[in-house]
């Protein structure tokens, strides 16, 4: 292979330094695992963030397939200061996607250490390699015969649980909040140590992916939305599959009924009546999985308030429509349905559907395959509304109160509206905490569209930062600012640890705004 | 500040692409341990046909696309298509799901 003069470099690193590297790579992965190539850096390139592509373009991508090849990799990047960006599967889109924080990273590709290392059918436990899919678990569970469901967020099918619970991402049964149920990580320290969290360091012991916490400080939150290492295996809990499942719907006709919704489901959450995050969603986040923007109009600008009418009149879709579900035995959910739908009709508002009256309602139906954690790719329908490939997430966290929930729908329907976006949004109630998760959908092929849905994105940061909002997670050209909302104790205190844990800033500079050179 | 990949950006890069993908698609140097694909069929079942067969993404069977054609978007992910890696669908599946798409019949509404 004929290398081409290299147009992108790491920070800081000549070319000369970098070749020396890249043959390094070569020796301990094969050639064929070392990509520099355009065409073969192409799907690393692929942003649905509205900045320029060149700013998040790899220099180079390593594909590993053992502990020990990771192992090497981090004594290459060390030994020539070459920064490297882990991915596992590299679909964490609308947060950045597989492209590194910043140009000249060296993307480290995990997706083909793929091994199911065990799945216990009576504990429901799995340890995975990072570049395990939900589909592939699925697959393997379906294989065996096991009577065990998986946890998957929207992009279900082609993202894994490794990257998914790394990033604190969450799903829609009721072992959504990922982190939660992760137990057990191995993990590559940048001095090229292998770290086994928890349990896992006890010689002999099989309580690994059984008993999270071990002995002394509890280690494993410091490997998420971090860069102190790369974490090569992971324990998750796996939810046994109940007798029964019965997703329902609610509508609700006004917007102003929000308020009152989170008040009537949160006690049902708290008191694990309904044991998954009860999902609020708004018109035009429904509408998506049927409708687009252009069947109603093609102005450029934001959705009007008539349009947006027309939509709940016509497809009969509520101002917000309730999604739950029931788990358990018969006799259980026998109990809790009674519950649900008495305290709907006492509250005298609200359409109930269950899952016959929807039939095949297309949004119904991904959210019930969300909700028994099916694979299920509909919510990208989302990015059809507008077309074009722009989507960030915005999705700042607040306390479970029906108060919490106009104010944060106007506000933010206000900057986006300023800046010719739409309000496409749902809350998420699980408990105590209420994610308002929006996304920022654009045109990514109008170059004055991209620049708002940029001033849009960084306003909505601002003005909920002024009311006391933060964000759960976030893309990568908005890691920095989003660490100075958290204020500059906790930038400081991750700065000591990544001094620490690995003093000459190779892996993945910028995660989160951790980051030794800024 | 923002810029933007232009229209241009794209239909060069897509040129470029269409160009070197019937080369992809004729090595097959992750064939063997690209992983779990049994056929071009089970790529479609498990990755394109989550979209593809429920109008999120447009119908893709019986439309004669060309290897390159499809090559090339699986590649880049233009628009609302995610990109896939060669680490994630091997060039040997995109040829068989391109096969496979080759043979297929426009689906039955």
């Amino acid at each position: 292979m004929t290398d081409p003069t290299p147009a992108i470099l790491p920070r800081g690193v000549v070319q000369q330094e970098f070749q020396k590297a890249i043959e390094k790579f070569r020796k301990l992965l094969g050639a064929d695992n070392v990509l520099v190539q355009e065409e073969q850096l192409a799907p690393y390139m692929k942003i649905m963030m509205p900045v320029d592509e060149s700013k998040h373009a790899p220099s180079a991508v390593l594909i590993a397939t053992t502990v020990e090849q990771v192992q090497g990799v981090v004594a290459i990047c060390n030994g020539h200061r070459i920064p490297v960006w882990t991915v596992s599967t590299g679909h964490n889109l609308g947060y950045g996607s597989a492209a590194p924080h910043h140009r000249g990273q060296v993307i480290l590709d995990l997706k083909k250490m793929n091994k199911i290392i065990d799945v216990d059918p009576d504990l429901c436990t799995a340890l995975v390699e990072p570049g395990v899919t939900y589909q592939q678990l699925v697959d393997y569970i379906r294989e065996k015969g096991y009577k065990l469901w998986v946890d998957p967020p929207a992009p279900s099918a082609i993202v894994g649980p490794v990257g998914n619970t790394l990033d604190r991402g969450v799903g829609y049964t009721p072992y959504a909040e990922h982190f939660l149920f992760q137990c057990g990580m191995e993990v590559v320290l940048a001095n090229g140590k292998v770290l086994r969290t928890a349990m896992g360091g006890v010689k002999g012991s099989n309580t690994w992916q059984v008993f999270k916490w071990g002995y002394g400080p509890y280690l494993d939150g410091i490997f998420t939305q971090s860069n102190f290492g790369i974490v090569t295996k992971m324990g998750l809990w796996l939810m046994p599959q109940p007798d029964v499942f019965k997703p329902f719907a609610v509508k609700y006709q006004k917007d102003e009924d929000i308020a009152d919704l989170v008040e009537l489901f949160r006690p049902l959450s708290i008191n694990g009546i309904i044991p998954n995050g009860v999902v609020f969603v708004g018109t035009l986040y429904e509408a998506s999985a049927t409708v687009r923007r252009s069947d109603y109009t093609t102005d450029k600008g934001a959705t009007s308030k008539e349009i947006i009418q027309r939509i709940r009149d016509e497809r009969k879709i509520g101002a917000w429509t309730v999604y739950g579900a029931l788990y358990g035995t018969q006799a259980h959910v026998d109990i809790n349905w009674k519950i649900v739908t008495e305290l709907v009709q006492k509250s005298g508002k609200g359409e109930i559907v269950t899952e016959e009256q929807a039939g095949s309602d297309p949004a119904f139906k991904y959210r019930a395959d969300l909700m028994r954690g099916n694979m299920t790719l509909t919510e990208f329908a989302l990015y059809n509304w507008r077309g074009g490939g722009g989507s960030m997430w915005f999705a700042p966290v607040s306390q479970a109160r029906g108060s919490e929930t106009l104010k944060q729908v106007e506000l933010a329907t206000q900057i986006l509206n300023k800046h010719g976006l739409d309000y496409v949004g749902e809350f998420i109630v699980t408990q105590r905490a209420m994610h308002h998760i929006i996304d920022v959908l654009y045109n990514r092929t109008d170059e004055e569209e991209m620049k708002r849905a940029y001033d849009c994105f960084a306003e909505l940061l601002g003005e909920f930062e002024k009311h006391g909002y933060g964000v759960y997670r976030v893309n990568s050209a908005f890691m920095h600012r989003v660490a100075d909302s958290f204020g500059p104790v906790q930038r400081e205190i991750n700065k000591t640890l990544k001094r620490a844990l690995d003093p000459n800033n190779i892996l993945a500079p910028g995660k989160s705004g951790i980051d030794l050179d800024t | 500040m923002p810029s933007s990949m232009t229209r241009q950006g794209v239909q060069r890069t897509f040129k470029a692409c269409a160009a070197l993908s019937l080369a992809l698609l004729s090595a097959s140097a992750f064939a063997k341990d690209g992983g779990t694909w049994e056929s071009g069929e089970d790529v479609y079942a498990k990755v394109c046909g989550y979209c593809h067969d429920v109008g999120v993404g447009p119908v893709i069977k019986g439309r004669h696309l060309t290897p390159a054609y499809i090559s090339a978007w699986v590649r880049h992910g233009w628009g609302a298509m995610p990109a896939f890696s060669v680490s994630f669908i091997d060039d040997k599946a995109l040829q068989d799901v391109a096969d496979y798409l080759s043979k297929s019949t426009v689906p039955q509404k």
